[in-house]
């Protein structure tokens, strides 16, 4: 297998500017079988086609080792210049690395621990750095593809490009891996639903930041590590803000206190930002708490030796908690409610003797109008349940037929209704690392079994059938050496979901973003990109590619 | 004495419309009876759609300027000197307009057709008025604006891009071209006689000024579309992929390269991917194309029990807006909407308003469709042919007969 080294660019050229830092750091991508000129790995392909002509360029030169076992690289060994930023082959070069980085991430045992699937058929996320002027980037699921445009500035002319975003290339890469893992939000009937799949990409944008050793350094010796004076780790894609002409410094800042009810629950991207806000008060809580307890155990401690001992034990414990979580969540509509009990039964039943974090985060969730109590994000873990007991689960994971016969036969474990038809989702055999106070860390294999089904709830909205299709579902997670259930999860009934899936299909109306019928359709009978297709199967309502491209900024 | 049939005559025009009605119509003491006609749209696809450096392509065989003046002479001899009572322009598209200016510029010398045809009134959907009425209606001057950048933006694009990126858009392309439009329509309102402009019209125009708008005695019109204010019509564009057209690679209308997949990208991958990309250009034009054919002039003929629908190239979103106002009923006749586009015929909902799928009398219908294959993708739609045949005794089509000059259908 081949290694590739490769120049990205670290956050943005404003921010970088700003905080006197340099403007690259490198990268290593790791297990491909080689890399082509574009740069073109197996499971990313970048392709610089000409927003002038249309026509597909070279793209970047791939250099092959010179002897093993160094690495493929796609410039010079020194770090590129100033004047070469904005070229095209350090585009290029510099979304190959950042899109790599994230995925790298999210496969980490603390996080997934497996290889990240997408939700197209195929094996390569294709990546367009430069796909035509206009101020936005977005994944889209059918042409399987990220897209990064460009804009003129608003003050100075020059052009900038959302490629050279780290922020916005983490955040669409997110989007895409996201996609993968619970590919029923892109269908999905609410904006809730949506704004997950908003602030998980804003949260995966931030951690590839937090990740990075030049800004964590410039960090503690600028601040001594106080968050609340470090704005690189809460804000995103400054420069697209300034280029914008937007009167914040960010196009988001995810240090905010904003609560459920200060938000248009109608739209995803500023509803995203209760959930985000909410997981980045946690980063910055587990980061006061070690280095407290550390200087307390350390009393000699300064403040900034203390922060530069934790930062990278805080950046793992959140990104544990508010990532692995994704794997956990049931299939279907899903609220922050219960993207909040994911992160919960993931976190107690990987760290069951640590409660801290959790209850910082029961108590924020609750805080922000995400859940009514405490009581409502009460998970039960590690659990002995005599029918999966019983169950072979190695079969369980390979056979399609042992799976449904499972289901059908545990219905009541499951939470799905009788004589309903549901769907069984391909088994996820993991490998993630759960932690004990008295044992090192270790591995354990893990069965994730997730079961969907659909259930009607009748509606009222002007032009649409009076009766919707909702997809449900349950994951189950299964410990495939001890058999225990780590936990079982089901989409909640809690809350005004009903009502808040009306008021956003009111607002897709009245938007016209819906059409219906043959109208999703143009004259030629290929399914529109530029609305929503609502389909109606006798007489019920169900909405296919709510979210056909995710943008970094709200369209609809 | 024989009674005199109502007709309608649907020329081949190969892609366009060129309609024809000839009504007896009896004065109001009910003694005298008037040969009265109705002339609707008159064009087709331009032949500039064509691109002479490519192969021949689905989309260029409906568009042939050479058959327009042959069609209206056809026209002419219908109407064997009788002056026009009407003239209405549904919509401004080149291929509903552009066939009389063209007629005229390629038919014989010094030919006049205004001195020919003598319209006594000239009809035509409200925002034809042009700069006047998007005074009135700011709302969609925005949305007309945006759609003519998006179009300008495309078509500079388009003239250095690749060939494959091309194909097939040509028709589509020249049938929206503005410039190309405006010169047709401003021909068209000079046809209104001496000192009168052409009367700019909407469902919101009352019943009594509409009365005042023809000649007709015993028949009667209903307007069932546009609104008045078509900014309802545009939907939203698709972010597309073009550049600033600042160093066009290619010179316009050379081929371009051909794009083929780089080592190591998975080709399925990468051909959907330019697809989409393609699509993106194709999605706005077709965007652009609807908002034109929902502004089309679509109105209600009533004679003598017989009810005849005239819908332009109205699209779903027109056929949406005119249930909502309820002013859809059943009809004898139906002249299919947008050459028989699946988007042109309204969802069975819809259609079963205007035909519904048992006769609300005992009268006999009749469909017309104006149309070609090979110009515009997805037309002819063989299941909407079939939908609304299973709707009408009798099914006309140009494309069906090919070689003959029209198709007319009968009412007695």
């Amino acid at each position: 297998m081949a290694t590739a080294r490769v120049w990205t660019l670290l956050k943005d050229l404003a921010t970088t500017d700003f905080k006197d830092l340099p403007p690259t750091e490198r990268v290593t991508i790791r297990d491909e079988p080689g890399f082509f000129d574009g740069p073109v790995g197996a499971r990313v392909a970048v392709l610089d086609f000409s927003p002038e002509s249309g026509a597909l360029g070279p793209g970047v030169a791939s250099i092959p080792p010179a002897k093993e076992p160094q690495f493929f690289r796609y410039s010079a060994t020194t770090a590129p210049s100033l004047d070469a930023l904005q070229a095209p082959a350090f585009i290029c070069e510099s979304v190959f690395g950042t899109v790599h980085e994230t995925i790298r991430m999210f496969e980490e045992p603390d996080i997934l621990g497996r290889r990240v699937a997408w939700a197209f058929p195929g094996p390569q996320l294709l990546v367009v750095p430069r796909a035509g002027e206009w101020e936005n980037a977005f994944y889209e699921r059918d042409s399987r593809s990220l897209q990064f445009f460009y804009f003129p500035h608003r003050v100075t002319g020059q052009r900038v490009y959302t490629a050279l975003s780290q922020d916005i290339v983490a955040h669409e890469t997110t989007h895409a891996i996201l996609d993968g893992i619970d590919p029923d939000l892109y269908n999905a009937l609410s904006a809730e639903s949506l704004a997950i799949h908003e602030a998980v990409a804003d949260l995966g944008a931030l951690a590839v930041s937090l990740r990075s050793r030049a800004l964590q350094r410039r960090f503690l010796d600028t601040t001594g590590g106080d968050p609340s004076k470090w704005v690189a780790f809460a804000g995103l894609a400054a420069q697209f803000a300034e280029g914008t002409g937007r009167t914040t410094k960010f196009l988001r800042n995810l240090s905010n206190d904003l609560k459920m009810s200060d938000v248009d629950a109608t739209e995803p991207h500023e509803l995203s930002q209760v959930l985000s806000g909410a997981l980045h008060a946690l980063w910055r809580e587990l980061f006061r708490g070690l280095k407290q307890r550390l200087r307390r155990k350390e009393p000699a401690l300064d403040e900034r030796s203390a922060a530069g001992r934790v930062v990278w034990l805080a950046r793992e414990i959140y990104e544990r908690m508010a990532f692995r979580a994704l794997d956990c969540l049931p299939p279907g509509e899903s609220t922050f409610a219960d993207y909040a009990r994911a992160i919960l039964a993931a976190d107690q039943s990987g760290v069951p003797e640590v409660d801290g974090p959790r209850a910082f985060l029961r108590k924020e969730f609750v805080r922000r109008g995400i859940a009514a109590s405490e009581a409502a994000l009460r998970v039960e873990t590690d659990l002995d349940v005599p029918a999966v007991r019983r169950t072979d689960v190695e079969a369980l994971a390979t056979s399609d037929y042992a799976a449904y016969a499972f289901a059908n036969k545990n219905r009541r474990l499951l939470g799905i209704p009788k004589d309903i038809p549901f769907k069984v989702m391909p088994r996820l055999q993991t490998e993630k690392l759960y932690y004990h106070l008295a044992k090192p860390k270790a591995p354990v294999r893990e069965t994730l079994f997730k079961v969907s089904w659909t259930e009607e709830e009748r509606q009222d909205v002007r032009g649409l059938p009076s009766v919707r299709q909702v997809v449900v579902g349950t994951t189950l997670s299964i410990d495939r050496d001890t058999k225990r259930v780590r936990f079982c999860l089901t989409t909640g009934r809690d809350g005004a979901r009903r009502e808040r899936r009306e008021a956003y299909l009111r607002k897709l109306a009245r938007q016209r973003a819906l059409a219906l019928g043959a109208d999703a359709f143009d004259a030629r009978g290929l399914a529109r990109r530029d609305v929503i297709r609502a389909e109606v199967v006798e007489g019920t309502l169900r909405l296919r590619n709510t979210a056909h491209m995710l943008h970094v900024v709200g369209e609809v | 004495m024989p009674r005199k049939a109502l007709e309608v005559y649907a020329f081949n025009v190969r892609f366009g419309d060129a309609i024809l009605v000839r009504v007896p119509d009896k004065d109001r003491h009910g003694t005298k009876t008037t040969l009265r006609h109705i002339l609707i749209d008159v064009g087709n696809a331009p032949s500039g759609a064509r691109d002479p450096n490519s192969p021949p392509q689905p989309g260029q065989a409906g568009g042939d300027d050479t058959v327009l003046t042959p069609a209206v002479d056809a026209i002419l001899k219908v109407l064997s000197g009788a002056p026009l009572d009407l003239y209405v322009m549904t919509h401004e598209h080149m291929d509903h307009a552009q066939g009389l200016p063209s007629a005229e510029k390629n038919g014989p010398a010094g030919r006049s057709l205004r001195a020919i045809l003598k319209p006594k009134h000239v009809w035509m959907t409200a925002s034809a008025e042009g700069t006047a009425y998007y005074a009135r209606h700011l709302q969609a001057k925005m949305e007309f604006d945006r759609a003519r950048a998006a179009y300008a933006a495309i078509a500079d694009h388009l003239a250095s891009a690749a060939a494959e990126e091309r194909a097939g858009l040509g028709p589509i392309l020249a049938n929206n071209n503005p410039a190309s439009t405006s010169s047709c329509v401003e021909w068209l309102k000079a046809l209104a006689p001496d000192g009168a402009t052409p009367a700019y019209l909407h469902r919101e125009v009352s019943k009594t000024d509409l009365a005042k708008l023809h000649p007709f005695e015993e028949a009667t019109f209903e307007i069932w579309a546009p609104e008045e204010d078509t900014s309802a019509y545009y939907g939203r564009l698709t972010p597309m992929a073009l550049g600033d057209g600042a160093s066009a690679a290619q010179p316009a209308g050379a081929p371009g390269p051909r794009v083929v997949p780089p080592p190591g990208v998975d080709t399925e991958a990468f051909l959907r991917l330019v697809d989409l990309r393609r699509r993106g250009i194709q999605e706005n034009l077709l965007t652009i194309d609807k908002a034109a054919n929902n502004s089309s002039l679509v109105f209600c003929l009533v004679w003598r029990g017989w009810r005849l629908l005239f819908a332009g190239d109205a699209e779903q979103k027109s056929w949406q807006m005119m249930k909502a106002k309820g002013v859809l009923k059943p009809v004898h006749f139906l002249k299919v909407s947008h050459h028989g586009s699946v988007n042109g015929t309204p969802d069975p909902e819809i259609l079963d308003l205007v035909l519904p799928p048992v006769r609300p009398d005992r009268k006999k219908r009749t469909a017309i469709v104006s149309t070609w294959d090979h110009t515009y993708g997805g037309i002819p739609h063989a299941p909407t042919d079939d939908l609304i045949k299973s709707r009408c005794k009798t099914f006309l089509s140009t494309l069906a007969q090919r070689d003959k000059p029209f198709v007319v259908a009968k009412f007695l």
